[in-house]
């Protein structure tokens, strides 16, 4: 009985130290690098941000969703071209395999960004809460930018 | 006998030369061929050639509230791009660069116009249209109106677009062509710009597209 009890203890405490050092170890290997926000016409009610989430660790980490105070609702989508017709596809979470980096760039990944709660202008911020498993979440600062026909990504490696 | 006997002996030079003149004319022909079918589809990307589609009447409303129609599109080249303001990744990119080209082209052709044609016209209002396009670039046109004005227009340049609701819970999404039409001055349907669309792409097949249709006229 005594054994038994000092085995289940065991095993508990041996869990707490092992998720403990997941959370540790994920808060440390996500990166999310070069967050923007496009600007758009003022009738718009319905943004594209992009970002580089990079995972350094050796174990794939799945962005579950993304927040922000500044906008009603965030959802992960897809353009893809098929055959000439273009259509975005809704993404229920992404996976970011062990030391790989997701870009998400326009014409690809993108997060639709819903109603913002106030006009958002070149060289305006707004906050946005990325959450992964394991409970671990980043939040960082995504700066509005006017698109041009330059690649973005050339400008926001650092 | 003898005179038979002669008669083969000139009877094989002369088939020989006979054959030699057969097949050098079959070359020649063959070579005159092959230079007048490269007449016909010359290697230009994106052109629509021969037999370009002539665009016939049709009637929408510009962001202006206007009616326009054929009527707006001679003697002019007009690119025209079908989304919907909704739209937040591939139409605003698509726009970007298409503004970007049409600076650089202006300077050079006094002659273009740039549309942007809704697809969603339920969403996309006269009002809303002109801010839209007028952010990318004052000179652009924005085509709305009601859903069969549309159609008058997608119809005939054979652009598909539906309704995707699938997953959508606030607004819907519209599945729409990624391609840039290319409209002659004379109406003709003369080009397709596909995607990934990028500045210096599009004014090279521009200039490749418009410098052939010159020649032929």
């Amino acid at each position: 009985m005594n054994k038994a009890n000092l085995f289940l203890l065991t095993t508990f405490l041996f869990q707490q130290i092992f998720f403990n050092s997941t959370f540790a170890n994920e808060s440390m290997t996500v990166d999310i690098s070069g967050a923007w926000i496009s600007e758009a016409p003022p009738t718009v009610s319905t943004l594209a941000g992009y970002a580089n989430i990079h995972n350094a660790s050796d174990k794939p980490i799945i962005l579950l969703n993304v927040t922000s105070s500044d906008f009603s609702k965030i959802e992960i989508h897809r353009s893809v071209l098929n055959d000439d017709m273009v259509s975005m596809e809704k993404q229920e979470s992404l996976a970011i395999p062990a030391k790989n980096t997701i870009k998400l760039s326009p014409g690809d990944l993108h997060l639709m960004l819903f109603d913002p709660e106030k006009p958002l202008r070149v060289g305006d911020t707004a906050l946005l809460v990325f959450s992964f498993s394991g409970g671990h979440s980043q939040t960082v600062e995504a700066k509005v930018e006017r698109r041009s026909s330059e690649d973005h990504s050339q400008h926001h490696h650092h | 006998m003898l005179k038979n006997l002669s008669n083969s002996k000139f009877l094989i030079p002369a088939m020989a030369i006979l054959a030699i003149f057969a097949i050098s004319a079959g070359f020649y022909i063959s070579l005159k061929q092959a230079q007048q079918s490269q007449l016909e589809t010359p290697n230009i990307e994106g052109l629509f050639w021969p037999n370009p589609k002539q665009i016939n009447e049709f009637s929408v409303l510009d962001h202006d509230g206007k009616i326009f129609g054929l009527e707006q599109m001679r003697g002019k080249w007009s690119f025209i791009f079908f989304g919907y303001s909704h739209c937040p990744d591939v139409c605003p990119v698509t726009m970007a660069i298409m503004a970007d080209a049409y600076k650089e082209l202006a300077a050079d052709n006094s002659d273009l116009q740039v549309i942007f044609a809704s697809v969603d016209p339920e969403r996309d209002t006269t009002e809303k249209l002109s801010q839209y396009v007028n952010y990318f670039h004052p000179d652009f046109i924005g085509l709305g109106g009601s859903d069969e004005m549309i159609k008058s227009l997608t119809g005939q340049i054979g652009v598909a677009y539906y309704l995707n609701n699938e997953d959508q819970t606030e607004g819907y999404l519209v599945d729409h062509s990624a391609s840039i039409f290319l409209i002659d001055p004379f109406g003709r349907l003369v080009g397709k710009l596909s995607p990934p669309h990028e500045k210096d792409k599009i004014i090279q097949q521009f200039t490749n597209i418009k410098n052939f249709i010159n020649e032929q006229s």
